[in-house]
């Protein structure tokens, strides 16, 4: 059993405890009356906190699908002989991009999208976008020339280049990219309640603004949990695609 | 590229919205309503239209960096006189905001501007006069323009007062955090380099935090907190309270700490074992070696770290005002929760020029902190 598999098994089994524990509503009522015994309501009544996890994770599921399909092909785009002269302009675009806080760029959504869903998914879209291609420019980028060179006097086509080399060696980079990028739509998604989307944080402001501290940790808790076990999965599957003769140059 | 994007902004997207007051939503109105700026709006994208063609590498960066500061001055104005004409003869509470065409417009100035090569103009002195016309042809346009009649500035104007507190509010919060941050930070930073366990355990824990999102982190802190000041009316007397600025700058702190330890332990880390031999062998003690050797050689990877805290630290300082910080994110989320645009936007465009200043600033703080026989 190498130590790969069981980080992946330590993940699956987090990953089912975490199902297990947010689905258990009787678990939270008991526990959270016992810490605020004044409280006389410590669930949100609005949704059972597996929907609000659900909400949460449809959110972040949708915009960073939506993210990876857009960003990685922008990185590769601008990485290619045709996409060259755009690469100075998508640099210098993301790195702004990345200075501007999540949370503004989500308050500017509403005036220019609206509320609800659509609108938190297209701002977590966009912002998640800066992360992501940043991380495959970087990636392709670090391919040694030298390994490229040996990949076209072998006779391969460009497409064979980027699938079978580029990809494959930019795979580690490209994935820190993405979960960076899901961290932050995680944490932001939170934020989205103020406008409108559900999820883990709707307890969590409805609670600050009742005063109602049982309903602040019935969101912050299982908040908390999502994000470092869906960080932790990501290094699991970074450790999985990295080829092993690059991890060991590295 | 960015001629086509500001086209698209000038001619198919509305301009301005008329609307009867500052909550609901408006009539739109096209480019049309700039009056006679349209007209300097249209050449000025043809300018654009123009680097594409033009014969030389000169000619091509002349032209869109003239078409990118022109048409910031032509909406400016543009804008102002769509206000002013559009409001005559409307009830006072009648509002005029920027549709959707004016910031493609800005978008696409943007990208003209850039690959004017504004950006690849380090030396501040080059691209400071054309910046400083530009500010003072916007600042016309508010004197006598109209522009001061838009509902973003009316939204201003009502609350001036409150919006520099509130903006003191914010740089004093992120500020206090990220002092807090550096106090900690730096000296776990060094006490990761000196001792392994120190180093897996502190990146370990500051790497967990760094990944909670920030309001359920605020979250978890204010319910202690609020035990905490019940049992303990000494605390309470000190002001920390579940509710108010503690657990924010608690909160910020925290995240503050993962860039700034990272940064002082791989800057300090990386300090070549020969400098300090030499050093050594001219007879310093350990704490020179780190005042005047150490520190000065990390100081532009640490200055990094705090740019990246700074960053991340204005923007979480938004959130602060759920547990009753007194700061810009109230703008945001009192405009979120009136479905005010405008409110929002006053709120929000600060957030982000405070974050982008920081950023350009603490860059070059860094670069000039770089001692000059490592300067790449």
């Amino acid at each position: 059993m190498s130590r790969r598999r069981i980080g992946v098994a330590a993940v699956v089994v987090a990953a089912i405890a975490f199902a297990l524990l947010v689905s258990a509503q009787g678990l939270w009522q008991s526990w959270l009356s016992a810490l605020f015994p004044k409280q006389p309501i410590v669930l949100m009544p609005r949704d059972t906190l597996a929907a609000f996890v659900l909400q949460h994770l449809v959110l972040v599921a949708v915009s960073s699908a939506l993210t990876i399909a857009v960003g990685v092909p922008l990185g590769i785009f601008v990485t290619r002989r045709s996409g060259a002269e755009f690469r100075a302009l998508v640099v210098a675009a993301t790195d702004l991009g990345q200075t501007f806080p999540p949370v503004a760029v989500l308050a500017l959504a509403m005036p220019l999208l609206g509320f609800g869903f659509w609108p938190t998914v297209m701002a977590l879209f966009i912002y998640g976008m800066f992360p992501v291609v940043s991380g495959t420019i970087a990636g392709i980028e670090s391919v040694p020339r030298a390994v490229l060179d040996a990949a076209e006097g072998m006779g391969m086509s460009p497409m064979q280049v980027l699938a079978r080399v580029e990809l494959p060696l930019a795979a580690r980079v490209i994935l820190s990219g993405v979960r960076t990028s899901v961290a932050i739509n995680i944490g932001t998604a939170t934020v989205g309640a103020a406008i409108g989307t559900g999820g883990l944080g709707v307890p969590i402001i409805g609670g600050l603004a009742v005063q109602n501290m049982a309903y602040v940790l019935e969101g912050a808790i299982p908040a908390a949990l999502l994000a470092v076990l869906a960080d932790a999965a990501l290094a699991q599957v970074e450790v999985a695609v990295t080829v092993p003769e690059a991890a060991a140059g590295a | 590229m960015g001629a086509m994007v500001a086209l698209a902004g000038a001619t198919a997207l509305p301009f301005v919205e008329l609307r009867a007051n500052r909550l609901v939503p408006g009539a739109a109105h096209s480019v049309a309503a700039a009056g006679p700026w349209a007209y300097l709006l249209w050449l000025l994208v043809g300018v654009g239209f123009l680097s594409a063609v033009a014969p030389t590498e000169k000619a091509r960066a002349a032209s869109s960096t003239a078409s990118g500061y022109g048409l910031v001055v032509a909406l400016a104005w543009g804008i102002g006189h769509a206000a002013s004409t559009l409001l005559v003869g409307q009830p006072s509470a009648a509002r005029v905001s920027l549709g959707a065409g004016v910031w493609v417009l800005l978008a696409g100035t943007a990208i003209l501007g850039f690959s004017g090569g504004v950006e690849r103009r380090r030396k501040l002195v080059r691209w400071a006069g054309p910046l400083v016309l530009t500010a003072l042809a916007i600042a016309a346009a508010f004197a006598w323009g109209g522009l001061d009649r838009i509902s973003l500035a009316r939204e201003f104007a009502v609350r001036a007062s409150s919006f520099w507190t509130l903006l003191g509010g914010h740089l004093a919060m992120a500020g206090t955090g990220l002092g807090f941050g550096l106090a900690l930070g730096v000296p776990l930073g060094l006490w990761a380099t000196r001792n392994r366990h120190v180093r897996s355990v502190v990146l370990g824990v500051t790497g967990v935090i760094q990944t909670v999102p920030s309001l359920a982190l605020l979250g978890l802190l204010i319910a202690p907190l609020a035990a905490l000041s019940q049992a303990v009316p000494a605390l309470r007397a000190l002001g920390v309270r579940g509710i108010g600025a503690t657990p924010g700058l608690i909160a910020l702190t925290l995240y503050a700490l993962l860039p700034i330890v990272r940064n002082t332990y791989v800057g300090l880390a990386e300090v070549d074992p020969a400098v300090i031999d030499a050093g050594r062998g001219m007879g310093m003690s350990s704490w020179q070696l780190l005042w005047r050797v150490e520190f000065p050689l990390a100081l532009p990877l640490i200055i990094e770290g705090v740019r990246t805290a700074s960053v991340l630290l204005i923007g979480i300082t938004t959130l602060t005002v759920f547990a009753g910080a007194r700061n810009l994110g109230i703008l945001v989320f009192e405009g979120l929760g009136q479905f005010a645009p405008d409110l929002i936007l006053l709120g929000a465009l600060p957030i982000i020029a405070l974050a982008v200043v920081a950023d350009v600033a603490l860059s070059a703080l860094g670069r000039a902190l770089t001692p000059e026989g490592v300067r790449a």
